[in-house]
């Protein structure tokens, strides 16, 4: 068995620990001894998304976000199929934008996405910054998730949200849901990074992907999450306690 | 024009307590000082402005010495509490700082500001000039106002170090003769976000200051402020040391087409040898480590102006040698000749948590702050190469000084302890201790090495009682309660 991530645009997107992400999800399939190979997937490295299984987008400095989206726009039909054929793919806050039509700015200025879904993300005044625990919308367990928000964009969309949130802001501080599940995609603002303390995230992701690979509920032997858990539920004590 | 000081020392002796101040600063003429200083030709209501800025000054001066004495008394440390009653009292008191000393140089960068500005004020001293500093790293507005009140009088020098983020509102208030900007590395994102917006808000404000400024000129982030009018200086190695390589690059692109930058040699993070097709490259240095080796300390040749000098320095790190580069560049700048500097810096003994060392259960306990990414990774490849057996106690807080997001630790290659590393345990606590243990597991260290402690109490207990020599790698506010903790052991165990 082998799963093979992309990790999209590593040297510009590498703000926030996100590596953390990918660096769970290979240790995950390694102590499972399922084969991780991680491509880095970048301007002057490019590959066939037909042989991605897991997808990882994730956020960056606005520079580095204007310079990926130039390159990665030729691409965007050929990724609205993927995603639409139930490609697995996780994205995180500016990679979780992209996904949508656009992205209004500060001035006033609209900047296009991918478009493959239709929603936009409106800059306002103040950044939404804190620590975030919601309760999943994927029915695992445990219900919660817990991270960190860091975005000044305010997100709406129609679509079902990752999780209903119990403290901290989420999509737009207003409607009560953070990120958006579509098929077998996951966008959401958490970093923290998401995965290594939310365990049931990581290995979701994972069943989604070799379910892609062709094996009716693939099963995942289950691992001694003990330390991932501690830190989960330690981390969701701390942070639902209060507003910050 | 005739100008008055009162001069009156106030000597308290209470206890083990002695505390002088020299309260000229309350009581002087405040009219003949504020017109000796104002500038000819100003009208009789920015007079009457001068003089009311003065009284505010002096009142607020007043209000933090008072404050700062019955925290003596009370055998209270807080660093910036009576930096804060000034402050808080008066926002412009840091403008009246101006006529405190002779010359006033600023620190900033991400790391090393504290390291470099003691170094500095070791050299300074040593060469026989009065300083006042703020030593103790309280490197924000209310730490500078806390070090002019805890040193009254004047000085030849004002070695202050100053946090990045506040770099541009300081220098409005203060204008320095020279600062020196060690880097830039990514740090607290939940506070300043992008590192691009800090060089630049740093940059803008040192523009029309006329300040010398001591740059490192193997930082693409720093070398870019090369294109400012001020004159520099530029600091830098050549030595052929090899440094720990990998870890995490922030995203270096030419400050001027865009490109990626090549590398010839990375000492750490971005910074390095350097260069681009449109020819940005690093600049060439006027001060640099052109030869060092590391074996318990430091030995190596240090570069400036044409002389060549001889070093030692007892602190291990290749972000060491930038320190001192960077101290050589800027005591030399200001006139200090290359033999002091490096007689300073042989016997500079260093506290404060930075490879700070207190002997416990027999052995050495060594206390280095941790902050972010490029500086971790530094500590661990020194703790790594210590040929000596020894544990690693590591504590992750998260308050607002620590850095709320502690999404860092996932940039810092704790991979380097997978192996054996030369060491048999390592013990986690502070307040997200739990996440540096999963760190830990996901970098391959086996578990059965790791020991997590709810209570940081019991694993600076068990710590101190270690026979093993120990790191201890704290982040910022678990390191003066590490630190007075083991202190307090040390005085039970003599």
């Amino acid at each position: 068995m082998k799963l093979t991530i992309y990790h999209m645009y590593p040297d510009l997107l590498n703000l926030y620990g996100d590596r953390g992400n990918i660096i769970t999800l290979v240790q995950r399939c390694r102590w499972r001894g399922i084969d991780a190979e991680v491509f880095e997937y970048s301007r002057d490295s490019e590959r066939d998304f037909g042989d991605c299984d897991i997808l990882f987008l994730g956020g960056g400095s606005d520079r580095e976000q204007e310079i990926l989206y130039t390159h990665l726009k030729r691409y965007r039909n050929v990724l609205k199929d993927w995603v639409e054929a139930g490609g697995t793919a996780l994205t995180i806050c500016g990679g979780y934008q992209l996904l949508g039509d656009y992205y209004l700015d500060a001035n006033g200025e609209k900047i296009e996405g991918l478009s493959i879904l239709p929603f936009y993300t409106k800059a306002e005044k103040g950044r939404l910054i804190g620590n975030v625990v919601i309760e999943n919308t994927l029915g695992l367990t445990p219900t919660t998730v817990v991270g960190f928000e860091n975005h000044g964009g305010r997100t709406v969309h129609e679509f079902q949200p990752f999780g209903k949130v119990r403290s901290g802001f989420g999509n737009n501080g207003r409607d009560g849901g953070e990120g958006l599940v579509y098929k077998n995609v996951i966008g959401t603002y958490f970093h923290g990074p998401l995965l290594p303390k939310n365990p049931h995230v990581a290995d979701c992701l994972l069943r989604k992907a070799l379910d892609g690979k062709g094996g009716a509920q693939a099963e995942l032997a289950p691992l001694d999450d003990t330390a991932e858990l501690a830190a989960h539920h330690a981390a969701v004590r701390r942070f639902s306690e209060r507003h910050q | 024009m005739v100008r008055t000081t009162v001069s009156v020392p106030l000597t308290v002796q209470l206890k083990h307590i002695n505390i002088t101040a020299d309260f000229s600063q309350l009581f002087s003429v405040v009219g003949m000082q504020a017109f000796t200083e104002t500038v000819s030709g100003q009208t009789d209501r920015s007079l009457r402005e001068v003089y009311l800025n003065r009284l505010c000054y002096l009142a607020a001066m007043a209000a933090g010495t008072l404050t700062w004495i019955i925290l003596r008394l009370f055998g209270i440390a807080a660093t910036t509490f009576p930096g804060r009653v000034a402050i808080t009292l008066y926002p412009g008191f840091l403008r009246h700082l101006a006529g405190k000393s002779e010359k006033i140089i600023f620190i900033t960068g991400t790391n090393g500001k504290t390291t470099t500005s003691n170094l500095v004020t070791h050299i300074l001293r040593q060469a026989g000039h009065s300083v006042y500093t703020n030593r103790e790293g309280a490197n924000l507005r209310t730490g500078i106002a806390a070090a002019a009140i805890r040193n009254p009088g004047r000085f030849d020098y004002a070695v202050i170090e100053i946090d990045e983020g506040v770099f541009p509102l300081v220098i409005k208030d203060l204008k320095p003769h020279a600062v020196a900007v060690t880097n830039f590395f990514r740090d607290q994102l939940d506070r300043y976000g992008e590192i691009d917006t800090t060089v630049r808000k740093v940059s803008e404000s040192l523009a029309d200051s006329g300040a010398m400024l001591v740059l490192n000129a193997d930082d693409p982030f720093v070398s870019r402020m090369g294109l400012l009018p001020n004159p520099r200086r530029w600091f830098g190695l050549t030595a052929d040391t090899a440094g720990a390589q990998g870890g995490t690059r922030e995203s270096v692109y030419c400050p001027v087409c865009s490109s990626r930058l090549e590398y010839s040699r990375f000492y750490y993070a971005q910074v390095g040898h350097y260069s681009c097709g449109c020819g940005f490259k690093n600049p060439a240095p006027d001060t640099a480590v052109t030869q060092a080796r590391f074996e318990r300390a430091w030995d190596g040749s240090l570069q400036s102006n044409g002389q060549e000098a001889r070093f030692t320095f007892a602190y291990g790190g290749l972000y060491n040698l930038y320190n001192v580069a960077a101290a050589a560049a800027l005591t030399s700048g200001l006139g200090i000749p290359l033999d002091v500097i490096t007689r300073a810096a042989a016997a500079f003994d260093y506290r404060l948590g930075r490879l700070e060392q207190i002997t416990l259960a027999g052995s050495r306990k060594t206390l280095v702050l941790v902050k972010n990414p490029a500086g971790c990774n530094q500590v661990l490849d020194m703790v790594v190469r210590d040929p000596d057996r020894k544990n690693l106690s590591l504590v992750l807080n998260d308050n607002t000084a620590d850095g709320r997001d502690i999404s860092w630790i996932w940039d810092v290659d704790y991979e380097v302890l997978a192996g054996d590393a030369g060491i048999d345990m390592i013990r986690v606590s502070g307040l997200r201790g739990a996440e540096l243990r999963v760190r830990l597991k996901y970098a391959n260290v086996p578990d059965s090495k790791i020991r997590l402690f709810e209570k940081l109490d019991d694993m600076l207990d068990d710590t101190a009682r270690d026979p093993m020599p120990v790191y201890i790698l704290p982040t910022y506010t678990a390191l003066f309660y590490s630190r007075s903790y083991f202190l307090k052991a040390a005085r039970r165990q003599k």
